[in-house]
């Protein structure tokens, strides 16, 4: 058990930090929407209505698809783009794919690399880009999600403001939607930007986000 | 024989997407059923059946601007009749219903669907302009 623990610490630490958080959302949400209500003479809702409400699942997957679609760029962007200096980026001279040589598939595969990278065909093709795709698939599926629970959320609200609702995909056109989408796109961006730059300056002693601390500021695609 | 694991799971599914379409369903009728009551209680000149189709703050709201109790008031306020086609619209805990010429505005109290806006005048652009409405 201590093992198990001492080797999934990063899985299970994030993991009960999502639960927590998501549990706290949940909760100050559930009282802002009904102040909301109250203040417009409407019913409040119960914890169990509003967990299974347009209103909470929107405000979970305008977050939840920005995340994945930060890492999703960050993934495909650091295949091509170098940044000098910093742990987040590769050497200066291996921008693109790299070789089979390299990337340890096909004739070059170790005995105990995965199944599909060792098979050179359309398998490897697949599992070399297996990350972006699921990643990409998280993203759109739940953007797919906002989009839905946003028109719902909206439409909620324009009928307690005595207006009629509009179309789905009216609202996909609407600034309500790119508004939520567009917020959450800047910080994710401007996060990872940030961390990739300040890296090159500054050290985190022990964390492979970070160059070790005695490393020169001009070494690229060093990780502590 | 059982059916393979894949065909009872999809049958799981099916009936899974079956129930959630009938509860969407029988919301839309609640709020419409509701919407009529109000209409159908009006046009037959019955107040006391017509304010207790409404939502209380909404009752509230047209006692205290017209200065008389809501069964006289809410037959003052030119009301059209139930007659017409129904389309109704619910989105989460509001629902638009449209009957003939009459829009009605209406919220869930207490898991009921109440009125909370009636003889309304649309305004092109703006919110409906609504004679029976809440504060």
């Amino acid at each position: 058990m201590r093992t198990f623990l001492r080797h999934n610490g990063i899985s299970l630490f994030f993991g009960l930090l999502f639960l927590l958080s998501l549990a706290g959302q949940s909760y100050a949400g559930w009282h802002q929407v009904n102040a909301r209500l109250v203040a417009e003479h409407l019913d409040p809702l119960s914890w169990t209505r509003y967990v299974a409400s347009s209103d909470f699942a929107v405000d979970v997957a305008e977050n939840w698809q920005s995340e994945f679609l930060q890492f999703w760029v960050y993934l495909m962007a650091t295949v091509w783009l170098l940044q000098k200096g910093s742990p987040e980026s590769k050497e200066l001279d291996k921008a693109g794919q790299e070789s089979e040589q390299d990337q340890k598939i096909g004739p070059y595969a170790e005995p105990d690399s995965p199944t599909w990278a060792r098979t050179g065909d359309w398998r490897t093709r697949v599992y070399s880009s297996s990350l972006a795709l699921v990643m990409g698939a998280i993203f759109l599926g739940s953007w797919a999600v906002q989009s839905v629970a946003g028109w719902a959320a909206f439409n909620e609200e324009r009928l307690q403001q005595l207006q009629d609702p509009i179309a789905w995909t009216t609202y996909l056109r609407n600034a309500d939607f790119w508004s939520r989408t567009l917020q959450n796109w800047q910080s994710e961006f401007l996060a990872v930007g940030t961390l990739a730059v300040l890296a090159i300056f500054l050290r985190q002693r022990g964390s492979p986000q970070s160059k070790p601390v005695g490393q020169p500021h001009g070494s690229t695609g060093v990780e502590g | 024989m059982r059916p393979p694991l894949r065909l009872r799971r999809l049958g799981v599914l099916a009936v899974a997407v079956l129930a959630l379409a009938s509860c969407a369903g029988s919301q839309d009728d609640a709020a419409t059923t509701a919407a009529v009551l109000l209409l159908d209680a009006a046009a037959g000149r019955d107040g006391a059946a017509a304010c207790a189709a409404l939502a209380g703050p909404t009752r509230d709201e047209l006692e205290q601007s017209s200065g008389k109790p809501c069964e006289e008031a809410v037959l003052e306020e030119g009301l059209g009749d139930g007659e017409g086609p129904a389309s109704v619209e619910v989105y989460e805990t509001m629902a638009q219903v449209v009957v003939g010429s009459e829009t009605v505005f209406l919220s869930r109290y207490d898991g009921r669907w109440k009125v909370v806006a009636a003889a309304c005048t649309a305004v092109p652009g703006r919110p409906y302009d609504c004679s029976i409405g809440l504060p």
